[in-house]
């Protein structure tokens, strides 16, 4: 900071002037610009009315097991009559109750008419730790500021311990659809699958897709190792994917040499029409057996080349 | 209670001295979130979290000398300038449901009105940089002096004092060419 550059007199002044504004002084006639702008500002602030419900809430039917810690919120009008209580630290935790519910909002303080649900306005500040309204639902899909008017489901919210109370819903919004109005918690669509959902897409290969010179058979394709949940979600498996029926590679090109019923371990390609990109796995790592056999296909294929 | 006494004393877990210490400083908060979000109901919400903030770092807090309100601001301003941040992000306007029953406060009308004219003054700021404008309105509307100021945003007073006559140069640069603004006469 270039603190040597500045005339000192005029921090000085400038000094003086804000000890006396912050000190509640009015400017005087001739004062600058600055001065009486500063000092119109500051009175328009103050106009502002403060929020002075400084009240703590509980809700004692909410199990503190089940509650989550909302330490602060403001209690607001939804547009549906239903209030709004939103965790001001991070907006991301919203609460959309019925009046009846949020009135039953257990208010001390000073403001309490001014607090409870039924006004249009006024703050819940509970520094205490206390279980206040609310649980831990489980995070559904907000909607995205603005976003697409596609429906999308999951909007409606969960349940919530409170008779009445639906948690995760939003207020509608212009350009955000969903079925829920935000207070009723209409359950909206499954996010993620459900049991009887298609949970898992099998892949079968189809004729003529890749085979692999010398292979036989081929076990099912790379989903077949996964296994339903009761989730609908698809997981790896840790037990080896049943074998799959023989298939019978297509006549044409391919057609295979004799070798082990088992295709050899190696990467299979899936793009059909390919040429075989299989790389065989070295020949060390083999059998004595079918490193034979690999080696006399080898001599083979180079004498019908050579 | 004298301050002083009344943060020993929350610090010992008295919850009646918390409460009146968020009472204290509860208004001041407010104002100098409004002026700096430039919306009530952000500033409510800030409030909100900056008086969360302030309890749960009332632990941490040693007095060696620095005021409790520089302690407290040095708060608000770290959290008003993230929040200033998201919003920066924030494609979104918040903005408040206003009631249809009749109310003794302002009106919808008298509230944007007031808005409009609040937006007006805090638009003559945005020409500052980041770190003036938050001096000059900590002095201003929160009533901080310079060396609390200084201690709050963990600048030396000089800097401060440098920091904020640079800020007014600006305001007056900008004013003679809007003299209305300053002196409330029609600006638009």
């Amino acid at each position: 900071m270039n603190d040597e550059y500045e005339n000192v007199d005029e921090l000085a002044a400038d000094d003086a002037l804000l000890d006396h504004l912050a000190a509640g002084g009015a400017p005087t006639a001739g004062d600058d610009p600055a001065t009486a702008f500063l000092s119109r500002l500051v009175a328009r602030v103050e106009a502002v009315p403060v929020p002075t419900a400084t009240v703590r809430a509980a809700n004692p039917r909410v199990p503190a097991a089940r509650a989550t810690t909302v330490y602060s919120c403001s209690v607001r009008p939804a547009p549906v009559g239903a209030a709004v209580i939103s965790q001001a630290a991070s907006r991301r935790h919203r609460l959309f109750v019925p009046i009846a519910a949020a009135a039953a909002v257990a208010v001390v303080g000073t403001a309490a008419a001014a607090a409870t649900a039924g006004s249009d306005r006024g703050s819940v500040l509970h520094p205490l730790n206390t279980w206040i309204f609310g649980e831990d639902a489980p995070r559904t899909h907000a909607p995205h500021p603005g976003g697409s008017t596609s429906p999308r489901p999951g909007h409606g919210g969960s349940p919530s311990s409170i008779p009445g109370v639906a948690t995760g819903g939003d207020a509608p919004t212009p350009g955000v659809s969903g079925p829920s109005q935000g207070v009723e918690g209409a359950p909206g669509l499954p996010v993620s699958g459900s049991p009887s959902g298609p949970g898992v897409t099998e892949v079968v290969p189809a004729a003529g897709t890749s085979r692999t010179p010398g292979a036989g058979s081929q076990p099912p394709s790379v989903a077949a190792g996964s296994v339903p949940t009761p989730s609908g979600a698809a997981e790896p498996s840790h037990t080896p994917p049943a074998m799959g029926p023989p298939v019978t590679p297509p006549a044409g090109w391919g057609s295979p040499p004799p070798g082990p019923a088992t295709r050899p371990p190696g990467r299979p390609t899936t793009t059909p029409g390919n040429r075989p990109t299989t790389k065989p796995a070295p020949v060390n790592a083999r059998d004595p057996s079918e490193r034979a056999a690999v080696r006399q296909t080898q001599l083979a294929g180079r004498s019908r080349t050579g | 209670m004298h301050l002083r006494a009344c943060v020993q004393q929350a610090q010992a877990g008295d919850a009646t001295a918390v409460g009146e210490l968020i009472a204290h400083f509860r208004p001041r908060i407010f104002r100098y979130c409004l002026s700096r979000l430039g919306s009530a109901e952000l500033a409510e919400d800030m409030t909100q979290e900056v008086s969360m903030a302030l309890v749960s770092a009332l632990p941490a807090y040693e007095d060696r000398g620095v005021p409790f309100a520089a302690f407290v601001f040095g708060i608000a301003s770290n959290k008003v300038l993230t929040m200033r941040r998201t919003l920066a992000r924030r494609v979104e306007d918040a903005t408040a449901d206003l009631p249809e029953r009749v109310e003794p406060a302002p009106g919808p009308a008298e509230l944007a009105e007031q808005d409009d004219s609040l937006h007006d003054l805090l638009g003559q700021l945005d020409a500052l940089p980041e770190r003036q404008r938050d001096v000059l309105l900590l002095r201003v509307v929160s009533g901080l002096s310079a060396e609390e100021v200084a201690a709050a945003l963990d600048l030396t007073p000089g800097n401060v004092r440098v920091l904020q006559h640079r800020a007014l140069a600006t305001l007056r640069g900008r004013l003679a060419t809007a003299p209305a603004v300053a002196t409330g006469g029609e600006a638009r």
